[in-house]
């Protein structure tokens, strides 16, 4: 136990360490969604529109689209540099490099978000430093995260990953995404832990499921 | 001596296209076999399927005389140098050998690493990124890589490749003495370098099935 906890760390510390490195995740990401957002803010008069409505269908869908440019990178450099076997040769779980992938999507995502969130918060004037909705986001990225790993793993097996990975991330997380824009909808309005719980639930219910059936499916993806 | 990996009526194929057929090996520990063939004939997928990063589609494989049950206790137990790479290019030779101790689980790694750097000569460059390195020295890094945790069996895949003839003498050298350590050895190459005496057994795949012989 205690010989996977240290190897699950360094293999967090591998993924930090090469994107630190190379800096194409974040810089893919943060690029993508700082676009997007900067787009819609510019075409949208939010004079006669509701920012507390409309701000949180902007945020999530640049996020969920700019998620799927960057999950790849992180499989990028096994794919490229074809050290994928040099790790399934070691002694360690299959399940670890899993949890690693999620584990290090989850906290660059992460990164990228309070990245995305000051601008939204100063572009579109919503209050998004709130705790239900800091609870919204870390399901939402779970999720997010989790669907990245299993499906980035695929993507090490395929040519002209860059481009699949979008077309199944995105249909895929279509539930997380409801539930995200939703639930910060109600929270930004109505700000009320009692409104939002059956939103928290749902997204809850999304990684329950999602979660085992990655674990079971990443072992089998990423042996030939 | 100790049978480390049998391999009973192995059968491989890619597609259509039939690899290996019927393969039947026996290893043992302390002992050296020096594996050829031509381009394509099964040297890679042998290895491959030696360190079980393949499942051969029929046949039964023995370590230490019975079927694998705990896979992670074979591969505690094997060091592999594949033909592809299994180097991190954008960390530093230290972060690569660091990082593999970490997964073997290896409590004093400065020690192994300090020695195996030695043995291959790349003690000075242990802060320089792989990506930097020649050929030759990634190479080197590899094969310090696949020591570091002092394998039982080590599985060789064309190691003379971007090795000079020096350092060729020394991973000899470094079979020899694995090998007098107990260490069972498979080494599948082109090079005549390794027909010259080190204690290996020859054997060579032909027509998909592989072939002892007492020559090179």
């Amino acid at each position: 136990m205690k010989h996977s906890l240290s190897a699950l760390g360094y293999l967090i510390w591998k993924d930090l360490l090469l994107e630190f490195r190379s800096k194409e995740f974040i810089v893919s990401v943060l690029i993508f969604s700082l676009l997007t957002i900067i787009i819609f803010s510019q075409s949208i008069n939010l004079t006669t529109m509701n920012p507390n409505e409309i701000g949180p269908a902007i945020l999530w869908v640049s996020i969920a689209f700019s998620a799927s440019i960057g999950i790849p990178k992180i499989y990028s450099k096994e794919k490229e540099e074809n050290t994928l076997e040099s790790l399934l040769i070691t002694p360690i779980s299959r399940d670890l490099i899993f949890f690693s992938k999620l584990i290090s999507i989850f906290i660059l995502l992460i990164i990228t978000e309070i990245i995305i969130f000051s601008l939204s918060i100063i572009l579109f004037n919503i209050q998004l430093l709130n705790p239900i909705i800091i609870i919204i986001s870390l399901i939402t990225t779970f999720g997010y995260s989790t669907v990245g790993a299993l499906f980035g793993a695929m993507m090490i097996r395929t040519r002209s990953s860059e481009f699949l990975l979008p077309i199944l991330f995105l249909p895929i997380i279509i539930p997380l995404l409801i539930f995200a824009i939703g639930s910060t909808e109600i929270a930004l309005q109505l700000n009320d832990w009692g409104k939002c719980l059956p939103w928290i639930g749902l997204g809850i219910t999304y990684n329950l499921i999602f979660f085992p059936i990655s674990i079971f499916f990443f072992e089998k993806i990423i042996i030939d | 001596m100790d049978e480390a990996i049998s391999l009973e009526n192995i059968t491989k194929s890619f597609g259509n296209n039939l690899i290996l057929e019927d393969l039947n090996l026996k290893i043992v520990y302390g002992e050296v076999l020096c594996v050829s063939g031509r381009n394509g004939s099964g040297k890679s997928t042998l290895i491959r399927i030696l360190s079980r990063l393949i499942n051969p589609d029929s046949g039964n494989f023995f370590f230490n005389g019975k079927p694998i049950h705990d896979s992670k206790e074979f591969r505690k137990n094997i060091g592999v140098l594949l033909d592809s790479n299994m180097l991190y290019q954008d960390m530093t030779i230290l972060e690569n050998l660091n990082f593999s101790s970490s997964l073997y689980g290896i409590k004093n790694p400065q020690k192994n690493i300090n020695y195996v750097s030695e043995l291959l000569g790349i003690s000075n460059y242990l802060k320089s990124r792989v990506k930097e390195l020649s050929r030759g020295f990634k190479k080197r890094t590899e094969l310090a890589k696949i020591l570091l945790h002092q394998p039982r069996i080590i599985l060789l895949d064309e190691p003379e490749i971007n090795l000079d003839k020096a350092t060729i003498e020394t991973l000899k050298d470094i079979i020899v003495q694995e090998r007098k350590k107990g260490a069972s050895i498979v080494l599948c190459t082109h090079s005549e370098q390794f027909n010259e005496p080190i204690g290996q057994k020859f054997a060579y795949i032909k027509d998909r099935k592989l072939i002892l012989s007492k020559n090179p």
